[in-house]
């Protein structure tokens, strides 16, 4: 079965919604599934090199991190008996537990967010936003947004050699580096403001503003639209119990 | 009101405004690198929302920040996404401001900016504390262990921690602003919307304007 944007997207939700709403315990099964995922489904796969590595970057960052906050907690938060000693410095279980529970909520929260998001092209996901009926030029300023990230870093790197050229302090004291800042930061707003102008006159004489479909969108399929209310309907039903739990306890 | 808002959003978007908006979500994202060049140890990954806030609008504003915050966690940073809320009272808290005047004057920018790192920490406290329990995968995740380690709850320590830290990172955001602005000719911000927000019209120029050759 294909899954599409759609289905990909409430999937996502319904588990963020789990990471806050169930036990950490089926979270943490929740979250070993989350790695399933790709394996059991090509539409969860990172779509390009680059995807993938930065999967792998945040995955080892995630690791490392988690097993440093469940560390610092069991040392600082005395709650609860003494597990064990590390180094010499007593770990309590009461810590311990708490940083267990924080960090399995917040690398299922991550890792389903980054599934998402890195096997789904942006492109898709501005067709799927302007299904939904948002304005074109929200959708418009998101495109624009990742045109302008493709190429600031190498704007960034002229505008750093020329003024170092110019003799611009860049590797100096402090102070001077900070008042350099400027001397980056003002020919970079300078030029991207002329580039905006001439870009609203271009949208304008295109008559951008009279209201315009910007990206066509695959129609959606009998069994995306059902899997994707049910998704949909899970989480509102998760969200209504902690709501009802929170009243009742 | 959604009708309301689809409009006043298309306002503001109008012209330059829309590339402008484009430009400003790339820059909150990419500044990092200018800060990293530099070896300045700042983070100032809101200085497009306040940009847009002061030239384009508070609803474009809040536009830039959500954008931002969305990619963020497209590049490997998810968390970001949960406070979409704060970026919007900050983009909300500038414009107000903005449209006082508040961006004409330096001490009343500096003024502004700490009240606006007072309101960052106010808002992003309870995200932060009831939806991760304070811990955010970030640096400041130790500084929230800290204050814990001092007795203090979940949500006093996310909140002093915020305390801590966003005063600061908004008076110097607010600070770059200010200063960009006064730099850039008059003959450019009067292509925005705002440009009262920064100078009084055709009264002010810039040096740049008063000598153009």
């Amino acid at each position: 079965m294909t899954i599409d944007t759609r289905t990909k997207g409430t999937l996502t939700l319904l588990l963020c919604v789990s990471a806050f709403t169930l036990p950490w315990t089926v979270g943490a099964l929740l979250l070993l599934s989350t790695f399933l995922l790709p394996l059991l489904s090509s539409a969860f796969r990172p779509i390009s090199d680059r995807s993938r590595r930065a999967f792998r970057r945040f995955s080892l960052y995630a690791a490392v991190l988690a097993g440093v906050l469940i560390l610092l907690n069991s040392i600082l938060l005395r709650e609860g008996t003494a597990l064990f000693t590390f180094l010499g410095i007593p770990l309590f279980d009461g810590g311990f537990l708490f940083g267990v529970k924080t960090a399995t909520r917040l690398l299922l929260l991550s890792f389903s967010l980054l599934h998402f998001f890195l096997s789904t092209p942006i492109r898709i996901i501005a067709s799927e936003l302007q299904q939904t009926r948002i304005p074109p030029q929200i959708i418009l300023s998101l495109l624009l947004a990742l045109h302008f990230i493709d190429r600031l870093p190498a704007r960034i790197e002229r505008i750093f050699a020329a003024q170092e050229a110019r003799g611009a302090p860049i590797r100096s004291s402090f102070f001077r580096r900070v008042k350099s800042f400027f001397t980056i930061l003002t020919p970079l707003i300078l030029t991207s403001i002329s580039e905006s102008i001439d870009r609203g006159i271009a949208l304008e004489l295109r008559g951008f503003h009279s209201g315009v479909r910007l990206l066509d969108a695959p129609p959606s399929t009998r069994s995306s639209v059902i899997l994707s209310r049910a998704f949909l309907t899970l989480s509102l039903l998760l969200i209504l119990w902690r709501i009802i739990r929170w009243v009742l306890l | 009101m959604l009708e309301r808002v689809k409009s006043v959003i298309q306002q503001e978007m109008s012209g330059a405004g829309l590339p402008f908006v484009g430009f400003c979500i790339a820059l909150n994202l990419t500044v990092g690198q200018v800060t990293a060049g530099l070896k300045i140890p700042l983070y100032l990954d809101s200085v497009g929302t306040v940009l847009v806030a002061v030239l384009v609008g508070p609803w474009s504003a809040i536009i830039t920040g959500a954008t931002a915050n969305t990619l963020a966690a497209v590049f490997g940073n998810p968390v970001m996404i949960f406070f979409i809320p704060v970026v919007a009272v900050i983009a909300g808290f500038t414009a107000l401001i903005a449209r006082l005047g508040w961006f004409r004057t330096w001490y009343l920018v500096i003024l502004g900016g700490i009240l606006q790192g007072v309101l960052a920490a106010v808002a992003s406290a309870p995200i932060s504390a009831y939806l991760f329990s304070g811990i955010t995968l970030g640096g400041q995740d130790f500084l929230v262990l800290y204050f814990r380690s001092m007795g203090n709850s979940i949500l006093e320590s996310v909140f002093y921690q915020g305390l801590s830290s966003d005063p600061a990172d908004k008076t110097i955001t607010y600070g770059i602003v200010f200063i960009l602005l006064k730099n850039l000719p008059f003959r450019l911000l009067s292509r925005f919307r705002g440009v009262t927000n920064v100078r009084q019209a055709l009264s002010e120029p810039s040096h740049d304007d008063r000598h153009p050759n």
